[in-house]
């Protein structure tokens, strides 16, 4: 029978990107995003079109809370693969002030995860195997000046997933943890985002892919961002707080 | 603000540009009225004809939203590269109606030049077989247009070079192929006379195109061949081939990953190869070739046009007249020749009459073509002025998506006038006059 992945988040391009790699590898796909807009159709037709793949498309609201027991009961059959990847990276400043704004970051980053994550963790477990995949990001690992209220929207996903992983090992259900440096989009083409540093979205699809493969837990796009975030962290907190980040 | 230096393929000219890449078109955000703007989609046109100060980038609308396999219908956002639908229509044994020299453009981008294959003399150029648009006007609203709705805007963005609006999405028409091969043969002809003789005796053959050697004087001037092709049924392959008849391009290529000095390429090292070529196919006399041999050979290097150098390169294409085409080659290729300005890659196309449903300023009418490549340098520069008096002269015409240099004044005593609204110009519009 064929496999299937779920996309939550299948409007973004890493989203879409993992949909392309799946679909290559002969998975069916369940794309979930906000609204199902042209684009959506468009790309739900265009991954059957040139893979031959099975697709279907729904609606989901990461921040809906009480609509998500009903979609995850929804699930027949339950993905063997779901991929966690929408999130919202806001306006710092203004969400500083306006706890609206800064409420958004939280639960598209984070509280909106656990409530989906929590639900097909629980069916996973029941049914014994699958894989489960979350997009962390590195600006989880220590919060900077510049973007702490989605770094720690993200840290706490990163906390998360690594307790969920902990959990359901012995379940035989996988949870991988995927955390982007710098993602180069077609938006930021041109920008001088520093090249070993960036990685296209298609990079961090193909991370995806072999982690969900060869099982691995925690995996950094571009590697080279491990040993960066490890010498972020041991940093001493007395110089870091002087920094400029 | 940084701001990249955009080229086109023949790498002249570089300007500096904002390209605006929205995921869809919903989510352009039109810049102040004023702001001329111009779409541009794989960058495979030679010259200016998609550069602007503001660009807006149609690759991410990348989307096959239908593919009919019974009646050969395709719809697709206009940035999927033709190389994409060929992938998936050849193994369900549908192909391009028209297939330019590279599969690396977009459908949009095909739409808007009106490009021609070595088969317009029978099938037309791609705009005939497209059966709908969907095109971002200035007041920044999708208009669906055909040959029933919106005629006008239909007619005018076929081959209008993207001056009616930014084409958003494409319905068109495939043909049906047997196999992905084709049986291929060489007619070497010993001048241009001879050239265009045997060019018009393949006239029946299916797709049909001329090489010759530009860089030869004299009795041999015109010297080349013609490569003829069409498209082979399945019971006349090999067993290799009858296994597995509708075999897809491959997807990789080899790169050319650094410019090449510019006398690499130069008289001796380019009359070298030329020479070699024309003894290889004089011996060879064809056979059975994939459609992506026949049809994109230099797809297969990744930036081939490096080759040239840095300082980039121009295409110069042309189409004379049937009554004028022999004489006006053979003062164009004598002209060049005395200039002492090599043209290194020259071909021969036959077209057929302009195509009914195309913009004004789309390039096929009946006659021969004639498309060289030159180093970008002001010798040459002021050679192609002086070919475009003879071009004048025998009533021929430029293509406007090789272009990166006529004048308006001789623009405009070649094709009609093309008013279009002012929200859309490339600089190559600019230049021309409007």
């Amino acid at each position: 029978m064929q496999k299937t992945c779920l996309i939550l988040g299948s409007g973004s391009d890493i989203g879409q990107a993992i949909a392309y790699a799946f679909a290559r590898q002969g998975y069916g796909l369940l794309l979930a995003a906000r609204a199902p807009d042209e684009p959506q159709q468009h790309l739900a037709a265009d991954l059957a079109i040139r893979h031959g793949v099975a697709v279907g498309s729904l609606a989901f609201d990461g921040e809906d809370y009480a609509a998500h027991p009903a979609l995850v009961q929804g699930l027949h059959p339950l993905p063997d693969v779901v991929v966690a990847v929408f999130g919202y990276l806001g306006d710092h400043a203004r969400a500083t002030a306006d706890f609206a704004e800064c409420g958004r970051i939280l639960a598209a980053n984070y509280t909106g995860h656990v409530s989906l994550l929590n639900l097909l963790a629980a069916r996973m477990q029941q049914r014994g195997h699958g894989t489960l995949v979350g997009v962390s990001s590195v600006a989880g690992e220590r919060g900077r000046q510049s973007n702490y209220l989605y770094g720690s929207a993200k840290a706490g996903f990163t906390a998360y997933l690594s307790g969920l992983r902990n959990a359901l090992f012995r379940a035989g259900v996988h949870v991988v943890t995927v955390k982007p440096g710098f993602v180069r989009t077609k938006m930021t083409a041109g920008l001088p985002l520093p090249g070993p540093l960036t990685a296209a979205p298609d990079d961090v699809a193909r991370a995806v892919w072999r982690a969900c493969q060869r099982r691995q837990n925690v995996v950094y796009v571009p590697g080279i961002w491990r040993g960066i975030m490890l010498a972020i962290r041991l940093l001493p907190e007395f110089v870091f707080k002087r920094l400029r980040l | 603000m940084f701001e990249p230096r955009l080229t086109n393929w023949g790498g002249y000219p570089a300007v500096p540009a904002q390209v605006l890449a929205p995921a869809h078109a919903e989510a352009l955000a039109l810049p102040p009225p004023g702001t001329p703007l111009i779409a541009r989609g794989n960058g495979r046109c030679y010259g200016d004809a998609s550069l602007q100060r503001t660009v807006v980038s149609t690759l991410r609308w990348n989307k096959i939203f239908y593919f009919d396999p019974v009646l050969g219908r395709c719809g697709c956002e206009a940035g999927v590269l033709l190389a994409d639908v060929l992938a998936v229509a050849v193994p369900q044994g549908w192909f391009l109606p028209v297939a330019p020299g590279t599969k690396y453009i977009t459908v949009g981008g095909a739409v808007a030049a009106n490009v021609h294959g070595k088969n317009h003399h029978h099938a037309g150029a791609f705009g005939q077989y497209v059966d709908g648009l969907d095109v971002l006007t200035e007041d920044g609203t999708r208009q669906p247009c055909s040959r029933t709705v919106r005629p006008d805007l239909f007619r005018r963005s076929i081959g209008g070079m993207g001056l009616t609006g930014i084409i958003v999405s494409v319905h068109f028409r495939l043909c049906r192929i047997a196999s992905a091969y084709l049986h291929t043969a060489h007619h070497p002809a010993a001048n241009l006379a001879g050239l265009l003789a045997g060019l018009e005796a393949q006239r029946p053959e299916a797709y049909a195109v001329a090489w010759l050697d530009a860089l030869r004087p004299g009795r041999a001037l015109g010297r080349g061949i013609v490569h003829t092709g069409r498209f082979a049924p399945v019971a006349s392959l090999p067993p290799a081939g009858q296994a597995a008849p509708l075999r897809p391009h491959p997807g990789r290529q080899l790169s050319l990953p650094f410019y090449l000095p510019r006398l690499a390429l130069n008289r001796y090292t380019m009359g070298l190869y030329n020479a070699l070529y024309y003894r290889r196919h004089q011996r060879h006399s064809g056979g059975l070739v994939h459609y992506d041999d026949f049809f994109y050979p230099l797809d297969k290097l990744r930036h081939w046009n490096r080759i040239y150098g840095r300082q980039g390169f121009v295409q110069y294409q042309l189409v004379l007249p049937p009554a004028t085409a022999e004489t006006g080659l053979a003062e164009l290729l004598r002209t060049i020749h005395l200039s002492g300005c090599g043209a290194y890659l020259a071909v021969l196309k036959l077209l057929g009459p302009a195509d009914e449903w195309a913009a004004p300023i789309s390039f096929p009418m009946a006659g021969v073509s004639l498309a060289l490549d030159f180093h970008a340098t002001p010798a040459v520069l002021a050679l192609l002025d002086r070919l475009d008096a003879l071009v004048l002269r025998y009533g021929g015409r430029l293509y406007l998506a090789k272009d990166a240099r006529m004048s308006a004044d001789f623009f405009h005593r070649t094709y009609p006038a093309f008013p279009h609204p002012a929200a859309f110009q490339s600089l190559q519009s600019q230049r021309l006059g409007g």
